[in-house]
């Protein structure tokens, strides 16, 4: 037996018993998706409450005032916050497939924020409450004391900074993850020693542990994201067999799983690859597998030229050894799913295109309705497939092509998704469709914006966007 | 709308974490 197979995330059950059943075609477990939310949210929002519950408990000083210990308050909750900031990027794969990456990877970068303004806060008010506090920051006080305390506030604010302009500063990819991570683990690491020597509320040598110990579950979480797990995937090598262009500057890359037996994924979900690389590496990227999920062994991604890392897809030669984690998303079917709705754009077709292909594969007959727009026919990646489909029927697939520039002669829809055109082909909503939306961030606001003023709750709406890193 | 959606749980949590520091500041002063 291989390590990864008592790996209770990488066994998929589910994925392999579907096709016997043409029956039920969806999972039932993303139906759980708000209760698992919940019980997310609330051991998160728990543990931060817990960690202010065990400063109070048994402490033997009197209050100093509602301001001062405000202030400390948001202190504690802003270090629960950074320190959970490592689970939210742990890329627990169980967790993505319930909420979705994108979902938690905006919920990080929010909380980051957030957290950036509480200890920010903490400081502020503790110094303009008792100004006497500043001494923290006074070289004059304590050298190392000031150093490390100045050190985690512009720590904090690079963190900030490289994120939200990091293209506008020339920050690569790999490198802005490798010091958002080591960035991240220097600022719990002394924010941790402040909290310690500060000691006025962890006194005791139990709360002591228990904030130690939490703090190295946060670094080790991150240390079992881009080490462990990077080293475990060494001994699942991939080679890329082929490299074919697409229409609309896109290329099909093909591989094979070499010595094990392949990826179990459900269609519609996405995986980072690394190529040409060995893993740990920063050098990795997100793509959603176009490919049938009734074939675990071959994967296909359909990558588009997009200017930066991608640009040189095109260039990689077959041969090339790769690597796979995942996969990811919750872009899947889903539920008692009994009729299909996809609104793709562009590149956005990817994962709508490994959906159709497994329910062909598979002999599922669910009912599919796909809007796809696309720039012009030089563009429509897929469009063959996607016709030959619908000639076929199985499944059965409704094909409405949008043309922003149409081809000569061509009657069917034209320019940008509108509510108008959805309201044209949309079937009636009933709790048995499910909605698919996969594009360019103003079509998918649209499309969304439009579902939910019909009345489609979101639990029903499945959407990726590429965005997330 | 996911974005939204995180965007809204996000607020969320974070004004309640606000609240809790406050109720932590009240008790621990009375």
């Amino acid at each position: 037996v291989k390590p990864e197979d008592s790996d209770p995330d990488r066994r998929s059950p589910r994925t392999r018993s579907r096709s016997a059943d043409a029956g039920t075609v969806g999972n039932s477990a993303a139906r759980s998706f708000p209760g698992t939310l919940l019980v997310s949210k609330v051991i998160y929002l728990g543990l931060a409450g817990a960690t202010l519950a065990l400063a109070a408990v048994g402490h033997p000083h009197p209050g100093r005032g509602f301001l001062v210990e405000f202030g400390v308050g948001l202190g504690f909750v802003g270090f629960v916050m950074l320190a959970f900031q490592f689970a939210l990027t742990a890329k627990f794969r169980w967790l993505s497939r319930l909420v979705g990456l994108d979902v938690l990877l905006h919920f990080h970068r929010q909380m980051g924020f957030f957290s950036y303004g509480f200890i920010l806060l903490h400081v502020g008010i503790l110094i303009s409450a008792q100004p006497e506090y500043a001494a923290y920051l006074d070289f004059r006080v304590d050298v190392p004391r000031a150093l490390a305390l100045w050190t985690v506030l512009l720590a904090l604010t690079a963190i900030l900074v490289t994120t939200i302009w990091r293209g506008d500063l020339g920050l690569s990819y790999e490198w802005w993850r490798i010091s958002h991570a080591a960035l991240a683990a220097l600022i719990l690491f002394i924010g941790l020693v402040h909290i310690l020597r500060v000691g006025w509320y962890i006194a005791d040598p139990w709360k002591q542990w228990i904030w130690v110990g939490g703090t190295a579950a946060a670094v080790g979480l991150l240390v079992y994201t881009r080490l462990v797990k990077p080293l475990r995937l060494r001994s699942r090598r991939w080679r890329v067999s082929k490299v074919r262009p697409e229409p609309g500057r896109s290329w099909t890359v093909t591989l094979e799983a070499v010595d094990h037996r392949g990826l179990t994924f459900e269609a519609g979900q996405f995986i980072w690859l690394i190529l040409g690389r060995t893993p740990p590496t920063a050098i990795q990227h997100p793509f959603s597998i176009s490919s049938s999920a009734a074939r675990e062994d071959v994967l296909e991604v359909t990558i588009k030229e997009l200017g930066d890392h991608t640009s040189r897809i095109g260039e990689v030669k077959p041969g090339t050894v790769a690597f796979v984690e995942g996969p990811y998303g919750n872009f899947v079917l889903d539920g008692d799913v009994k009729e299909a709705v996809f609104v793709a754009g562009g590149v956005g077709i990817t994962p709508v295109m490994s959906i159709l292909r497994t329910l062909r594969d598979r002999g599922l007959p669910l009912p599919t309705l796909l809007i796809y727009g696309m720039p012009s026919l030089e563009d429509a990646t897929f469009l063959g497939e996607l016709e030959e489909l619908e000639e076929e029927g199985s499944p059965p697939l409704t094909l409405v092509p949008v043309f922003e520039a149409p081809p000569q002669g061509w009657t069917g829809e034209t320019g940008r998704v509108t509510p108008e055109m959805l309201e044209r082909h949309l079937p009636a909503d009933h709790p048995g469709v499910r909605y698919y939306v996969c594009g360019p961030e103003p079509m998918m606001d649209l499309v969304e914006t439009h579902l939910r003023e019909r009345g489609v709750p979101l639990t029903r709406i499945h959407s990726e966007r590429f965005n997330i890193a | 709308m996911k974005h939204i959606f995180a965007l809204r749980m996000s607020i969320g949590s974070a004004l309640f974490l606000v609240v809790l520091a406050a109720l932590f500041a009240y008790f621990v002063n009375i």
